[in-house]
């Protein structure tokens, strides 16, 4: 594809972003006559505005063309049903046994993402919201889990398999290709793994590798290669570079593969921030009892299932989840003060 | 077109019958057994293995080798059962919704099949979405909520919800306009 074309691309989407932002503003119901103004000035200044003010068209007429008033009330809760049935589904747990052996430390697996990283993963071929984690099969077999808030493009041709993780973090299962080499490029460096199951992850400033299978090259992409030789991380290592330097291996955390699994590790966290991390995940408002909001935790939650997990957290502590309203669960302490 | 040598590599197009026969014979019947694989259901792994091959022969493709073939109708195949549960799982939510509000069946069972493939195809854009994204783009645009409605059930702000509503909006459109397929 030319260069022009992608140029073509970017403000195609580029266009649609506003559009849905103007769309957004509009659905609030407060477009005040100045608003009015600048909308229209923003839809008239381009062929590719009118374009994409046109999708945003077609896609309410999606929502609603085929569908009588009464229907519509209903669909909306059809639908929440259904996905919820399907993420039921989706989740990967086995027993409560599994769940005793890796309930070690896994740091701040849901970290915030900076603004231009979120608008990049808009543009990417795979990506997640926050909270969400996603397992993505590739044509050759290769296995991709994406942690919450990230983002990979997949470029495979004939003599190569490339990824590349935009943002956040990626644990890969790579499949047996002796023809096409795999590489995995980061913001900081190249990683090549030879047959192997790896994660990656962005991190402010460094990036973090563990490998749990095989063994992964990691080049910096700033790295002199002709002073130093490549570095192979071998299987059971986890190692944090930059584009420039690599830093001592140490020891892999299995725990940082955790999420592919859907567990929530809390490791000395604070019930209120756990809470957090919990609502994010579930249609249900999840609140705290200031009084035993700074009760902490340790172990490993399935973060799926949020009955399951209040049990837990019952039985770990001394409070207790009650449902003051469907879809509204407050944390309380066992006994009131 | 594909039969100049005999020694070429083999190559499909399947816009053309023979050609499209040939693939038939040549990977209908791993692909009906990995549909079954999936499905459990010999039956319904035969329809959507008979969908698989007419929709390559309503959308032509060129399939350099058999290798290429067959991971493009691996690929095929998972969403055709992706597809299929979808619709079980709306089906059977419409119809549970139905009883427990006592509602009268619709008027025809013409008009619900388009409620349910409308309702399928909603699904598929909003699938990618996380859940209070999704919850508060089809309560503003099939219930007609106001934003400070959606925001109280949410329980975050107006703001939030405002948000929600252009990143939903931002991955329907980038669907409808084919930047993504939807899932």
């Amino acid at each position: 594809m030319g260069r022009s074309a992608c140029s073509e691309d970017t403000a195609k989407r580029r266009a649609l972003a506003e559009a849905a932002d103007w769309f957004a503003e509009w659905q609030a119901g407060e477009f005040s006559p100045t608003q009015q103004e600048r909308w229209q000035a923003w839809l008239e200044a381009s062929d590719t505005h009118r374009w994409a003010w046109q999708q945003v068209e077609a896609v309410g007429r999606r929502f609603t063309g085929q569908l009588e008033e009464p229907e519509r009330q209903t669909a909306a809760g059809v639908i929440s049903q259904a996905r919820q049935r399907r993420r039921g589904r989706r989740h990967l747990l086995g027993g409560l046994a599994s769940l005793a052996l890796i309930a070690v430390l896994a740091g701040a697996l849901w970290q915030i993402t900076p603004l231009p990283q979120m608008a990049q993963r808009w543009g990417a071929d795979h990506r997640t919201g926050t909270g969400e984690i996603a397992r993505i099969v590739l044509e050759d077999g290769t296995q991709v889990w994406l942690n919450s808030a990230s983002a990979l493009d997949v470029d495979y041709d004939d003599a190569q398999r490339r990824l590349v993780l935009v943002s956040g973090g990626v644990l890969v299962d790579t499949a047996r290709d002796s023809e096409r080499p795999l590489h995995l490029d980061t913001t900081q460096a190249r990683l090549t793994p030879l047959g192997t199951r790896f994660s990656v992850r962005q991190r402010t400033g460094d990036e973090l590798l563990a490998v749990f299978e095989g063994a992964v090259t990691l080049q910096p992409h700033e790295r002199d290669e002709t002073a130093v030789s490549p570095v192979v991380v071998q299987a059971g290592q986890q190692v944090a570079y930059s584009a420039r330097d690599i830093g001592t291996p140490t020891a892999a955390e299995g725990a940082r593969a955790a999420w592919v699994d859907g567990l929530l590790l809390a490791e000395s966290m604070p019930l209120d921030r756990f809470a957090a991390q919990l609502d994010a995940h579930h249609l249900s408002v999840i609140q705290v009892d200031p009084a035993v909001a700074d009760l902490t935790l340790l172990g490993a939650y399935p973060l799926h299932d949020l009955e399951r997990t209040l049990s837990m957290v019952e039985s770990a502590l001394p409070v207790r989840a009650r449902r003051v309203l469907p879809g509204w669960i407050r944390i309380e302490p066992t006994e009131p003060p | 077109m594909t039969a100049s040598r005999p020694d070429a590599p083999i190559a499909y197009h399947t816009g053309s019958r023979s050609s499209l026969g040939r693939l038939y014979r040549q990977h209908h019947p791993w692909l009906q057994n990995l549909l079954r694989g999936r499905l459990g259901c010999g039956d319904t792994a035969a329809d959507l293995a008979q969908d698989a091959f007419l929709r390559l022969l309503k959308t032509p493709r060129r399939f350099d080798s058999d290798e290429g073939a067959r991971a493009y109708l691996s690929r095929m195949a998972k969403g055709l059962c992706v597809d299929h549960w979808r619709r079980l799982d709306i089906e059977r939510a419409w119809q549970e919704t139905l009883a427990v509000h006592g509602e009268a069946r619709l008027p025809s069972v013409e008009h619900e099949q388009i409620v349910i493939e409308t309702l399928c195809e909603i699904d598929r854009m909003l699938e990618r979405l996380p859940e209070k994204v999704a919850a508060a783009f089809l309560g503003s645009q099939l219930q007609g909520k106001p934003y400070r409605q959606i925001a109280v059930e949410l329980s975050v702000s107006e703001r939030m919800v405002k948000k929600y509503m252009a990143q939903a909006m931002l991955q329907c459109a980038l669907i409808e306009a084919g930047f993504e397929a939807s899932l």
